[in-house]
């Protein structure tokens, strides 16, 4: 996963834009290509350092790799790129990626510009693809070369990057750690994924960049849950924090959401006390702290629960797996279990 | 006799390397001193050609044996961390003699008070190809403000020679020791108020924050405005302050590139205001750590686009 000190050490080197259409499959829509790089002053480039930083470390960024079956060029193109670093090869790459945008572009999938950053992040050669959406009445000035060359003036930043409006877009970042073809640091972020979309479009970002999650979603929601669950019953002392937590660890995993930021649920529900050490827990357990895509097929069964709350006040709370275990009858409920632990208030 | 004209031709000739040299060692020591998280002003200079020709008409030294043709300078705010820098200059360079104003003056003279080295690069330095050793020494004063103030005023009057001030009326000479003792007093009194000032928690916080700050900028920072930001952040920590000083030693150990990087990049008038002061540091810390008390505390206070600039300066998203 790309990290917050990455983010601080980013450089910018160069920017380009490209339109990319809608593609029709039959009709006239045709990718626009600029021959030239977009020229960024200084105060622009750190705007946009600002820009992709409040992206990439966003709540809904989430840490990547290459997908090893993808059909998709932009791994060996980012590969190829970052490897070599060289200036010149820039603008084809980034018009090779842009026409790939639009060979796959159909249907729902709204047009835009492709962006591609150059950047470098403490040494580390990098590559920035961003998906910037037309907006409504956005002005898009391009400028010309006397040799006839184009390219869109640094003027779209202010028009589609730096709008109030939108804060965060279709992200893919890549930083190159070391010669190897697998060997990056990469995040990519999309807004679609938490909103109600088909699978094709929620998916569509991450298969135009031929990559994949890190870790399958199902994997790393199970390696969380269980690490937070053993933290509640090993670390957590006070019945009524360890009650709340674990309702909160419940109705977190089971919300709407379709990702999970295991940083927010600490900050949100997380006693101060035991922040620290949870957060240590999910490290040695080797639990991203980053947003992960939510996806419960292999806990299912673990959340749910069946509470049953007694006349004389008591709650008692059985995983759905383990229902069997509890007797209910007309006077008296009898759990059949062994105590394995008491708090005494 | 001095040959005044071959003196004058030569150091025309010569000046802007040793110029360049005076620069060097400035440089080194403005890093060195940095990295102890001591705020430090350094400078060099190149004797000006008139000054140079005036010194050699003493007659007390030929062109070639004058060793402060060259010379940098290091003022820090307090004495107790003039030996600190010595010791790190003395690290740097080889040097040839330390000569300490205030143990000549003895115990019951007052005057002129700091710290000459005369340095030069060490052998095996890669840049001894430019700057020889046998040709280029500089002088490396190391002093306190106060100091510099006695240094400065007296600099073109006659009150810091001892041999002038003999022949001068007695009134005069001790009205002109009497400033020197008060400078001195001055000192002395800062060193005791900078070790005494942090009895309350905020400012034993911001003084070990200090220590850290120092190593990534010079720039000063607005003390008060540091309390008042460090009073908003102790209650987020439920630990005393020396145990947040240890937890922010190892964060910011892990940090500190990120952060070198941060403040070399960065341009003044695009990042906040608040890169430029020391509780930045806890900040970024509790950033880290829980991102929304941090918000919910700051915003008691301070807008929330200023913490959110300093958040993606740090490459801390809010989103």
């Amino acid at each position: 996963m790309i990290t917050s000190d990455d983010l601080a050490k980013l450089a910018i080197r160069r920017v380009i834009f490209h339109d990319v259409p809608r593609n029709p499959r039959r009709g006239p829509n045709e990718v626009i290509l600029m021959d030239e790089e977009t020229e960024v002053d200084p105060a622009r480039r750190a705007l946009l350092k600002t820009k992709l930083t409040r992206v990439i470390n966003s709540k809904r960024a989430y840490p990547i790799c290459f997908d090893p079956n993808t059909s998709s060029p932009v791994p060996s193109h980012v590969r190829v790129y970052t490897k070599n670093h060289d200036a010149n090869q820039f603008i084809p790459m980034s018009q090779k990626v842009a026409m790939h945008l639009f060979d796959i572009q159909h249907g729902g999938i709204s047009p835009g510009l492709l962006c591609a950053v150059d950047v470098v992040a403490g040494g580390l050669a990098g590559l920035v693809l961003m998906k910037l959406e037309r907006e409504e009445g956005a002005r898009l000035e391009l400028v010309q070369s006397p040799k006839g060359k184009r390219a869109f003036a640094m003027s779209v930043l202010d028009n589609l990057v730096f709008t109030d409006g939108t804060r965060l877009f279709k992200t893919g970042m890549f930083l190159r750690t070391g010669s190897g073809d697998d060997d990056f640091r990469a995040a990519a972020c999309d807004t679609q994924l938490n909103v109600c979309a088909s699978e094709d479009m929620a998916r569509f970002w991450l298969r135009f960049l031929g990559c994949t999650f890190t870790v399958e979603p199902r994997v790393t929601t199970q390696r969380f849950y269980d690490s937070a669950l053993n933290f509640i019953n090993e670390e957590v002392s006070d019945p009524v924090d360890k009650s709340e937590l674990y309702e909160h660890l419940h109705s977190q995993m089971k919300a709407e959401k379709k990702t999970f930021s295991p940083k927010a649920f600490i900050e949100e529900y997380v006693p101060q006390q035991y922040q620290v050490p949870f957060r240590e827990r999910l490290k040695s357990d080797k639990v991203p702290l980053t947003t992960f895509p939510k996806d419960l097929a292999d806990i299912q069964r673990r959340l749910r629960h069946r509470a049953y709350l007694t006349s004389r006040g008591i709650r008692l709370d059985v995983p759905a797996e383990s229902a069997e275990v509890v007797d209910v009858q007309s006077e008296r409920i009898i759990v059949n279990d062994a105590v394995l632990h008491v708090d005494r208030q | 006799m001095i040959d005044v004209d071959e003196a004058r031709k030569r150091w025309l000739k010569e000046r802007q390397s040793f110029s360049e040299f005076g620069v060097l060692v400035a440089g080194r020591m403005e890093n060195a001193v940095r990295e102890l998280g001591i705020w430090c002003q350094t400078s060099s200079r190149a004797k000006e050609p008139h000054s140079l020709i005036k010194k050699l008409l003493k007659g007390n030294y030929s062109y070639d044996s004058l060793q402060d043709k060259a010379g940098a300078r290091c003022v820090v705010r307090h004495m107790c961390e003039i030996e600190r820098v010595c010791l790190q200059a003395q690290e740097l360079f080889d040097c040839l003699r330390r000569d300490d104003k205030l143990t000549g003056l003895g115990t019951n003279r007052i005057g002129y008070n700091s710290i000459h080295l005369m340095v030069r690069l060490r052998e095996g330095d890669p840049e001894t190809a430019s700057y020889p050793a046998a040709s280029y020494i500089a002088e490396l004063q190391i002093r306190t403000f106060a100091q510099h103030l006695w240094a400065e005023m007296s600099h073109d009057s006659f009150y810091k020679n001892e041999g002038v001030l003999t022949v001068l009326p007695v009134q005069l000479v001790r009205r002109a020791h009497l400033m020197a003792g008060l400078i001195e007093v001055a000192d002395h009194e800062f060193d005791r108020l900078n070790r005494e000032i942090t009895s309350s928690p905020e400012a034993q916080m911001y003084k070990a924050l200090e220590r850290h700050y120092y190593t990534f900028t010079t720039k000063r920072p607005d003390p008060s405005l540091s309390l008042e930001v460090i009073k908003l952040l102790l209650p987020l920590y439920n630990l005393t302050v020396p145990q947040i000083a240890t937890e922010l030693d190892k964060f910011l150990y892990v940090h500190r590139d990120a952060l070198k990087h941060v403040y070399k990049e960065a341009e003044e008038f695009t990042t906040s205001a608040f890169l430029y002061q020391p509780e930045v540091l806890m900040i970024y810390e509790r950033l880290e750590a829980n991102q929304l008390a941090v918000r919910k505390a700051w915003i008691s206070r301070f807008p929330e686009s200023e913490l959110e600039g300093i958040a993606n300066a740090l490459g801390i998203s809010f989103d």
